[in-house]
């Protein structure tokens, strides 16, 4: 009796990194200078952030995606830096309940 | 060659070109620029012209289309001369009258000009004078000055005749439809209508021009009941429109007719066209909106005009300028008595849902590692549930700092709530690191 292995997930503050296995077909990369950014403060201007030595973002349905190299770090200048293990993630957003309305997202 | 070959299809640089042509067209039909009234009076006559119609001989340009709406309804009334207007109809009236009395005597020529005022005058003076004698040359000129006014307004009204809104814009896009159809594929017609008339659509359309034309319907004095939407939307008819323009600028042919009307999108606000006059107005001069393109301004208007007409919304939800001007505090008694529950859940959101929340009867519904979960009932409305959670790093002083989020209703566990927060079940949440 196995359980089906769960993706592993990463959190820092109001962004998840969740594992997946592959890239799917046809997904488009995000150029971005020296740091992919997933996600700004509204307020702060403070980002979780990667170096792209180590990591390269697509776009797929809406979705954002990272491919990750050995030696990622996902950094911010108010939480923990996070090391990331080589692989493929989905990269979540928290988000908020709003009556009635499209779910809105949390920046910090 | 068969009929299907012929048709046009879109190259794959066409396809990447609609992105920027939605961008381009979601522009116009945002746009505050200055009114181009020149251009705009070509456009219009270009309109009349395509639906085989006499361009109209009076034009008349107002601020706001609540402006242009309230000068139909004075046009469209029993009023032999408007007295007893509220100040908004009254600036309207003056803006209009002013504009259409030099038009009226070019129309009518000098000489009927002349002979109507001496009928006016005569009959004035004698009326006056029959009643109060020579020395009221005053009341005389009053009296001359308000007969000759009726004798114009009966005349602008008899004049300006029935809406040409069918001819100028409906049946000029059907026939053009019509007309294209055959020569455009399938596949063609839809990439155009989902990649770029459907966003454009829903940025101008939608999210903007809708509610103006709630808040007109709702706010626009004594007048109400006689709105009338024989009106063309000018900017906010950018989706529509970039259907056939990018048809145009890729070379197909056959959406000529529709040029006028394209310029006019390009050019003003909304306008009214009758056989012998047309009402155009000004586009706003200030759109708020936020990043989901929602009518949002946490300082003033979402949508104002040179006349100062407008209204205001918190992310897309329409309420009273109070609840965004604060002129006094909001207190939890004006978040209870207020019956709009739309409106109600800004009020809360602008008064602070924590403290809202610490103000009124909260339940604590579960604890777990993951935080609190509480429940405040409202009176008519979903309760609220929130959960309250604890940053996982200190802040600078130490103090780790904690926040609510609200979650859907139906959560039941606080571990539930977070995962819910992104996107997850209860099971998949188990960060293997958290910072």
């Amino acid at each position: 009796m196995f359980k089906t292995p769960k993706r592993k997930i990463y959190r820092q503050g109001d962004v998840l990194i969740q594992q997946i296995e592959k890239l799917p077909q046809g997904c488009n990369l995000v150029e971005w200078e020296d740091r992919v950014i997933l996600a700004y403060g509204e307020v702060t201007g403070h980002a979780h952030a990667i170096s792209t030595n180590y990591a390269k973002m697509y776009t797929w349905e809406g979705d954002r995606l990272l491919e990750i190299k050995p030696g990622a770090k996902l950094v911010h200048e108010e939480h923990g830096t996070i090391m990331l293990p080589e692989g493929f993630y989905k990269v979540i957003q928290q988000r908020e309940y709003v009556p009635e309305a499209p779910p809105r997202d949390v920046l910090d | 060659m068969s009929l299907t070959e012929e048709r046009v299809q879109l190259t794959p640089k066409q396809v990447k070109q609609l992105e920027t042509v939605a961008t381009h067209w979601k522009n116009t039909g945002l746009s505050t620029a200055k009114t181009d009234r020149a251009a705009a009076e070509a456009a219009m006559q270009d309109a009349y012209r395509a639906a085989g119609l006499k361009p109209p001989r009076i034009v008349v340009w107002l601020k706001s289309p609540r402006a242009g709406a309230t000068a139909v309804r004075l046009l469209k009334s029993d009023l032999e001369w408007p007295h007893n207007l509220d100040p908004m109809q009254r600036s309207v009236w003056d803006e209009f009258w002013q504009q259409c009395l030099p038009q009226i005597q070019s129309i009518v020529g000098a000489e009927r000009w002349a002979a109507v005022r001496k009928e006016h005058r005569q009959e004035a003076e004698k009326r006056v004078l029959d009643t109060y004698g020579h020395y009221l040359e005053k009341r005389v000129k009053e009296r001359f000055a308000e007969s000759t006014g009726i004798w114009i307004w009966k005349h602008i009204r008899k004049l300006y005749g029935a809406s040409m809104l069918q001819e100028i814009r409906v049946d000029v896009e059907e026939k053009t439809k019509t007309n294209l159809k055959p020569a455009i594929s399938q596949e063609a017609f839809d990439q155009i209508y989902q990649q770029l008339v459907v966003p454009v659509t829903q940025q101008t359309w939608s999210s903007v021009a809708e509610p103006l034309r709630a808040m007109m319907t709702i706010n626009n004095g004594s007048l109400i009941g006689r709105q009338t939407w024989e009106c063309g939307f000018g900017s906010h008819d950018a989706g529509w429109v970039s259907h056939y323009d990018f048809l145009r600028t890729i070379g197909v042919k056959g959406t000529e007719s529709l040029d006028g009307i394209t310029k006019l999108t390009k050019s003003c606000g909304w306008w009214w066209p009758y056989k012998d006059l047309c009402i155009l107005t000004e586009r706003p001069v200030s759109v708020k909106r936020d990043n989901r393109g929602r009518l949002h301004n946490e300082k003033g208007m979402v949508v104002r005009y040179a006349d100062n007409w407008g209204f205001y919304a918190w992310h897309g939800v329409i309420v009273p300028d109070d609840v965004i001007m604060l002129k006094e505090p909001i207190t939890i008694e004006r978040i209870a008595a207020e019956r709009n529950v739309e409106v109600r859940r800004v009020l809360i959101e602008r008064f602070g849902l924590d403290d809202y929340l610490k103000n009124g009867k909260v339940i604590k519904i579960h604890k777990d590692s993951c935080g609190t979960l509480w429940r405040m009932d409202v009176e008519g409305d979903e309760p609220i549930m929130v959960v309250q959670v604890v940053n996982s790093t200190a802040e600078p002083d130490g103090i780790f700092k904690e926040y609510f989020l609200r979650v859907p209703p139906n959560i039941v566990r606080a571990k539930q709530a977070v995962a819910w927060t992104f996107g997850l079940s209860e099971d998949e949440y188990v960060p293997l690191v958290e910072t």
